[in-house]
């Protein structure tokens, strides 16, 4: 294994993983908001409203990531007339789909603070908006974020079927690196570091996150 | 139980709006194709001339930094500068090359063999090469494939770009044989197939790919018939290709590739990159 | 419409794909299940050695996106460990390795969950450690595991359409090809959506019943 002679590209690695993190970030963000709007639809009390954020959900979660990322890169163009370059085709299925998980986990985690919590509120007087922004959704933070913080660590690795529409992002400039040194062995050890890098991060921050609640718990 | 029946509706709700929506879609898109009359309208008033960012070493590269390069670069740069537009490159594949024209992701499709098939939903330019294919296989290949015929067997696997000319003319030439499709790759990465066994043989173009698979790897590959003998199964004349029926875009797009042969451009070109061309 | 009736024509073809992609995922499913326990026993084992070498194992296997596994081992296997097996098998193996690492962490999470008493109650009784493992803990672990499990086997039949770049001939990669035959990816990628809908939504479902039989069950 020779690593010298891919080490000229290194700067073409670089701005690649810097375009995976901000697909990354692109799509967690609107994850996340959507997901919050489904998961307060799926727990509405309109039934309407609980289904349609269903279907949404289901049909995110059961299809592969590599076929809607694709799909929207062709979808939208010929929908709406307005052209979509491969990274915001990408951002938009990833976010869309990450949408999808999220809003399971939230609605667990709302679901899972006990139903005490929500009587005593009432008992106080709060307003539904107010009881769900001091009582419910803190707690439900505990239980969200392990599952969250994996969701986020698969959302990193699945950037890199962005790289079937030719978003370059890390995989894909891999890819070019790999056609110009002829040294696949190299570059993909080098590639599967640099999504290590990019996630362990978020695995140590959660838990040291969860840790600290937990403190607090006693 | 009623968590059987929600589940059973949202399942047929589910079935029914994927249904609805490829429907949708299907009724859509020849209304896309239909409403641009010239492309060259668009072109000029959106100041840009897209075009699908396939591979074709060496007629066209990519460097690790996503940039191309190339003599059909050079061309559609010119034939931009001529329109007074930018060139956008989109990045594309094979086998995305000729329905990106259909949907409208791109205008031309540069270094595209024209082919029956493709003339069934595309229109091209006049060629401006003519090439044809060989057959390569690695020269420490335990399989002796010494002519077509020995190609032409269920165990003997053929390395093939999904969707490209090289994929029609393998299956011509061997319709027996086991065909690996890959989207998303370049003739260098089908050698490399056959070269580390993964596949044992697979379709390049001649004179212009075996010639620089020659120069790069000398007699670790080999040539069915030879690296400057086509099989003549599917030749390949080489064009542009653009949207159906789109005649004012053919016109132009001819009589500037016809300005570039006559004032030895083309040639000039032709020579540079070729000299300079390895299998990267 | 016309355009439909070319799809249709192709349609056994793609279908043709489902029994490959089901194989892949059944095989790759049980091989990393099989795999996924015993890590996630030498991870909280205590053994310093072992428990290190899986933890390396899970974590890099969670942080490295599947794709970059399946490239890795196309390259690796055959030029640097000299092992030659089929496109389909580099896939199954590759995919295993990534469940086994999933299933380790749904194992802990089973192992964890379980309460404190059962443990101190099974040592009391006087139990060796691989008794208290075999008739205490395993038991309800595996209960309590079907419904996370259940969603590692929906990710894993998605992550079967990763073995198109290496073209094995499932799902995905019959999908590509139609797709190219026709020259009209949207009607196809809709198609092989769905056919991955109806792959992973009666095994999303089960995860979802199975999840609250074993809330119930504590």
């Amino acid at each position: 294994m020779n690593f010298a002679a891919i080490f000229q590209y290194a700067p073409n690695l670089v701005s690649g993983a810097l375009v995976t993190l901000r697909i990354t970030l692109v799509a967690a963000a609107l994850g996340l908001v959507i997901g919050l709007g489904l998961a307060l639809a799926r727990l509405a009390r309109v039934r309407l409203l609980s289904w349609i954020a269903y279907a949404y959900i289901e049909l995110f979660r059961t299809t592969p990531p590599l076929v809607q990322i694709v799909w929207f890169y062709f979808v939208v163009p010929v929908l709406t007339g307005h052209e979509l370059s491969s990274f915001q085709a990408a951002a938009l299925a990833l976010g869309l789909n990450e949408a999808a998980f999220l809003a399971e986990i939230m609605r667990a985690g709302i679901q899972g603070v006990s139903t005490t919590q929500r009587d005593a509120a009432r008992v106080l007087g709060l307003t539904t908006f107010d009881t769900y922004r001091f009582v419910i959704l803190p707690q439900a933070f505990r239980i969200i974020l392990p599952p969250a913080a994996t969701t986020l660590m698969l959302l990193v690795k699945t950037t890199a079927l962005a790289s079937a529409i030719g978003t370059l992002e890390l995989m894909r400039v891999g890819q070019l690196v790999t056609t110009a040194t002829f040294r696949p062995i190299e570059v993909l050890t080098t590639v599967a570091l640099a999504y290590f890098l990019l996630t362990y991060p978020i695995a140590i921050g959660a838990r040291a996150l969860e840790r600290s609640f937990r403190v607090g718990q006693g | 139980m009623p968590g059987m029946v929600r589940s059973k509706a949202a399942w047929f709700g589910v079935c029914v709006a994927a249904a609805a929506i490829t429907a949708l879609l299907i009724g859509s898109a020849p209304d896309m194709a239909r409403a641009a009359a010239s492309r060259l309208g668009d072109i000029k008033a959106h100041g840009t001339l897209r075009a699908a960012g396939v591979v074709y070493q060496p007629l066209i590269t990519r460097k690790p930094d996503g940039s191309y390069e190339g003599m059909d670069m050079d061309v559609m740069s010119m034939i931009a500068r001529d329109l007074g537009v930018k060139l956008q490159i989109v990045d594309a594949g094979w086998d995305t090359a000729v329905a990106g024209i259909t949907t409208g992701k791109w205008d031309i499709v540069p270094t595209i063999c024209i082919t029956p098939k493709r003339q069934e939903v595309v229109d091209f330019t006049d060629p401006y090469l003519q090439l044809d294919g060989a057959i390569i296989v690695a020269a420490d290949n335990s399989k002796h494939i010494q002519s077509v015929a020995d190609a032409d067997k269920p165990d003997v696997v053929f390395a093939d770009v999904a969707g490209g000319w090289g994929e029609e003319f393998a299956r011509k030439a061997a319709p027996h044989a086991t065909h690996k499709l890959f989207s998303q790759v370049t003739d260098a990465d089908m050698v490399q197939e056959v070269l580390s066994g993964h596949a044992d043989a697979a379709v390049m173009n001649t004179p212009i790919t075996t010639g620089i698979i020659r120069k790069t790897f000398g007699d670790r590959i080999r040539f069915i018939p030879g690296w400057d003998q086509p099989l003549g199964i599917q030749p390949c004349p080489v064009a542009y290709a653009i949207p159906k029926g789109d005649e004012a875009l053919r016109s132009f797009l001819n009589m500037e590739l016809e300005k570039f042969k006559a004032d030895g451009t083309m040639g000039k070109l032709l020579d540079r990159w070729l000299s300079s061309a390895s299998l990267k | 419409m016309f355009q439909f009736g070319s799809l249709v024509s192709y349609l056994p073809y793609l279908a043709g794909g489902v029994p490959i992609t089901f194989g892949i995922a059944l095989v790759a499913f049980t091989a990393g299940a099989v795999a996924g326990l015993p890590m996630a026993l030498l991870r909280i084992g205590g053994v310093p050695g072992l428990a290190a070498f899986a933890t390396a194992w899970i974590e890099f296997f969670r942080t490295t996106p599947p794709l970059v596994h399946i490239a890795w081992a196309y390259y690796v296997l055959p030029q640097s460990f000299g092992i030659r097996i089929s496109d389909t098998a580099v896939v199954v193996a590759a995919l295993a390795a990534s469940v086994s690492a999933q299933m380790a962490e749904v194992f802990r999470g089973g192992f964890l969950a379980i309460q404190r008493g059962q443990h101190e109650a099974a040592i009391v009784l006087g139990l060796a450690p691989w008794q208290r493992l075999w008739y205490v803990i395993l038991p309800q672990t595996l209960r309590l595991i079907m419904g996370p499990a259940c969603n590692t086997a929906v990710s894993l039949i998605k992550d079967t359409s990763l073995a198109a770049i290496i073209a094995v001939p499932e799902l995905m990669n019959r999908g590509e090809i139609v797709a190219t035959r026709t020259f009209r990816p949207l009607e196809v990628l809709s198609t092989v959506a769905i056919f991955y809908f109806v792959l992973t939504y009666p095994v999303a479902l089960l995860a979802g019943r199975l999840e609250r039989v074993s809330r119930k069950a504590f």
